[in-house]
């Protein structure tokens, strides 16, 4: 009887706990390696960016900020509707995208302006392959009676001069796809940069006239221009992101999230938790799928469904953004990246080799084991 | 009595056989007999004249497109009549202009409007062949005319062979009349045949101990003169199952005089000097290949103006170009399109020395020139560049090879594994 008496108090308590605590962004109690803190607010919708040194770049009422840990007080940057938010990655450098003409800036320490260029389409992500060199995944829509034509733009940027733009993609798509809300529409592309930073994945929509939209994940060698499609995806589809070696790349959908290997597109992995809302950690042995935390195939916590996630560069912690607030998540112990390669040169010419066909996936592998790691 | 009948049957004789193309070409003749002279006397030899075939028959009413020159008579004019020989020349490789000597100028710069007869009727834009010819489109106006078209209009025109008036068999059982266009250094059959022992016996004994080009490409008056023939009109031979029948023919028709067996033997000895010489010619064509795959032709193709059908591209297959190119195409060009020609045909036309000293011979000293101004462009590129090729052009080299069918799988998969392993 007097168990049953604790039990109910227990319940009792828990529930007044949650039900206090709605805007919380996690319904379960945590593992007690875990700790969740509220760091600052983001508007709903918009991007936010983690840097190396933890701190957190976000659209707050409109502007660009940042919060850096230990100071209450959130710096503006830029008063800015930013679309996309990178760091560089020494945490120095803050790339911004947005506003009405598309601009894309680059911010030094202090938010000092370093750089700024107009680009054609509207940012959907920013990347950067190293502290010279921003790439900026750029959507263009062109509205026609019939339909849309839908431009699909890389540019690459040194915070100099004008951006460098290949056309990834150009398709007309059906009058009735064209109508899906910008975040949806404009939510179709994505890019994810490879850790040797020679090969982008990206995703891009396809509207053939007499079949359903579907997206198509794509490999691209960014010298050699050379790509070639991996797999077709659902239109609900989130990332890509790519392991740790480079030689895996993982999108999520709304039933389920799949490990492709590169090149051959091939699904080595399904992890059966949905997955059209989806961030890695650096080596990808963490991922937050539409707010369940996995570290490989095993769930270790349930944040809400609709929180949104953004792993720490040096894998200890996921900053989530819910309901207009940011909360640091801590205690992630991210898996080490694997031991670079000796001669990273010659590790890239045969990655190059690869993506230009000139050698199979099998003698790349033969070949890469000769190449001692550091 | 005699000279009664002859004064009262020769009107009557006259009448009969005058009236008919008189009448056929009643409202012609006045003025044609005038300013045509040669033409007229011609039709009214000829047997149209006597079958009642008038001017208008074939060349129509309309005098103003007649003096523009757009009322030439072509095949379909003569077809409705003429169906059998029609058909048979449709089936022959006459029947398609051995595919090449056409193609659209109407882009081309410094063309002349009437041109567009060569390929199109009045009034009709599709052409009468699709074959687009890359030497035809590299000439001017002029020379296209005389050039090209003289001989390949024959794909839609009778009188390529049969003269526009008069309809003499002599003329086209004349070997002469082939020459026109089968001799000169790309295909000699007719000097081929005139100094072999069928020309000789032919010009000594006469035709029926000596065959000529019709004996043995147009048997039983046929006009399909692809009979028997085993390859293409490059000289690449067919496959097995198109060329079997067609050996089969020229055997029955050389076994007229021949036994069957020495025929067989006589094709089969020519058979592998076919094979022979194109084992030379595809060493050759490799080489050229390679040099382009290595960036080493000189021009290279994307230097010099762009190839009439396949652009910035090296061709070496039957549109080859004879201008425009570098020194090393040019040498390859002879090889395949001379002396090639030359070795193979004047095996089949059982000709020793076009076989040998004009054709074979002159094939493998083309193969030490082709080689020895590969080495030279191979060397300028060594010193002008100052580096060894990278493993991705290697490699791409390589690729390129393998999807010409130069090397195997299992040798290009060694080919790579080498090149790699010498990667620093």
């Amino acid at each position: 009887m007097i168990r049953v008496h604790r039990l109910a108090v227990l319940l009792a308590l828990t529930v007044s706990v949650f039900s206090g605590c709605a805007t919380l962004p996690y319904s379960a109690p945590l593992p007690k390696e875990l700790t969740i803190k509220k760091i600052g607010k983001v508007d709903p919708g918009a991007p936010f960016a983690v840097s190396q040194n933890g701190t957190v770049a976000t659209v707050s009422g409109g502007a660009v900020q940042t919060i850096t840990s230990g100071t209450e007080t959130p710096q503006q940057v830029a008063d800015l509707q930013a679309t996309a938010l990178s760091f560089s990655p020494s945490g120095e450098q803050l790339a911004v995208a947005g506003g009405k003409e598309n601009v894309l800036r680059i911010y030094g320490p202090q938010g000092k302006l370093l750089g700024e260029t107009k680009v054609r389409g509207r940012v959907t992500a920013l990347i950067w392959r190293s502290e010279k060199e921003v790439l900026a995944a750029a959507m263009h829509v062109q509205r026609y009676s019939f339909g849309s034509e839908l431009v699909t733009l890389l540019h690459r940027w040194n915070g100099a001069g004008a951006p460098a733009t290949a056309t990834l993609s150009d398709t007309t798509i059906k009058k009735s796809t064209a109508a899906w809300p910008d975040d949806v529409l404009y939510g179709t592309f994505a890019l994810a940069l490879s850790p040797y930073g020679d090969e982008i994945a990206y995703r891009f929509l396809r509207d053939p006239p007499l079949f359903p939209p579907y997206q198509s994940l794509v490999l691209r060698h960014l010298e050699s221009g050379q790509q070639h499609e991996l797999t077709s995806i659902p239109v609900s589809s989130a990332g890509p992101f790519f392991a740790a070696d480079g030689e895996r790349v993982v999108v999520g959908d709304a039933m389920a999230t799949h490990w492709f290997g590169v090149p051959e597109g091939k699904e080595q992995l399904v992890i059966p938790a949905p997955g059209s809302s989806l961030s890695a950690s650096s080596s990808g042995a963490y991922l937050l799928m539409n707010g369940q935390l996995y570290r490989g195939e095993q769930k270790i916590a349930s944040f809400a469904p609709d929180s949104v996630g953004a792993f720490l560069p040096d894998g200890t912690g996921l900053v989530l953004g819910y309901h207009g607030a940011l909360y640091l998540v801590s205690g992630l112990t991210d898996t080490p990246p694997p031991a670079p390669a000796k001669d990273r040169e010659k590790l890239l010419k045969l990655r190059r080799l690869r993506s230009l066909e000139l050698i199979t996936n099998e003698e790349f592998k033969k070949e890469l084991a000769r190449v001692p790691a550091k | 009595m005699l000279s009664v009948l002859h004064r009262g049957l020769l009107p009557l004789f006259c009448a009969l056989t005058l009236s008919a193309p008189a009448l056929a070409a009643e409202p012609c003749l006045p003025c044609h007999l005038e300013k045509t002279p040669a033409a007229v006397k011609r039709w009214q030899e000829s047997a149209h004249a006597r079958a009642g075939v008038g001017c208008e028959g074939c060349h129509g009413k309309d005098h103003d497109k007649i003096l523009k020159g757009e009322a030439k008579v072509d095949m379909t004019v003569c077809a409705p009549c003429h169906k059998k020989a029609f058909q048979e020349h449709q089936a022959s490789r006459h029947g398609m202009g051995l595919h090449s000597g056409w193609g659209c100028t109407r882009n081309l710069p410094g063309r002349k409007a009437d041109e567009c007869r060569f390929c199109h009727r009045e009034g009709d834009t599709a052409p009468r062949s699709d074959v687009q010819c890359a030497r035809f489109l590299k000439q001017s106006s002029e020379m296209g005319q005389i050039g090209c078209n003289s001989c390949h209009a024959v794909e839609n025109a009778c009188d390529s062979c049969h003269s526009s008036h008069s309809t003499d068999l002599a003329i086209v059982r004349n070997p002469n009349v082939c020459a026109k266009c089968h001799m000169g250094p790309d295909h000699p059959q007719w000097e081929m045949w005139q100094t072999s022992q069928h020309g000789t016996i032919n010009a000594t004994l006469g035709r029926n101990t000596g065959p000529d080009c019709q004996t043995c490409h147009m048997p039983k008056g046929t006009h399909n003169v692809s009979i028997g023939i085993t390859m293409n009109s490059g000289g690449i031979p067919y496959d097995e199952k198109k060329a079997r029948p067609a050996r089969a023919d020229m055997v029955r028709i050389c076994s007229a005089c021949h036994a069957s067996e020495f025929v067989r033997r006589e094709l089969q000895r020519d058979d592998a000097v076919r094979a022979q010489s194109l084992k030379l010619l595809k060493e050759a064509e490799q080489i050229l290949w390679d040099l382009n795959d290595h960036g080493l032709l000189d021009p290279m193709p994307e230097q010099r103006p762009p190839h009439p059908l396949s652009g910035n591209k090296l061709v070496t297959d039957a549109q080859m170009l004879y201008e425009d190119t570098s020194h090393i195409e040019r040498l390859f060009f002879k090889m395949k399109k001379y002396d090639y020609a030359r070795t193979v045909k004047g095996a089949y036309h059982q000709n020793p020395a076009y076989t040998h000293w004009y054709g074979n011979a002159e094939l493998k000293m083309d193969l030490i020139d082709i080689k020895a101004e590969a080495s030279r462009l191979r060397e300028r590129g060594k010193k002008g560049l100052e580096r060894k090729s990278s493993i991705e052009e290697e490699l791409t080299a390589l690729q390129k090879k393998f999807e010409r069918g130069e090397i195997s799988d299992k040798e290009y998969a060694r080919e790579k594994e080498k090149a790699l392993k010498a990667m620093e």
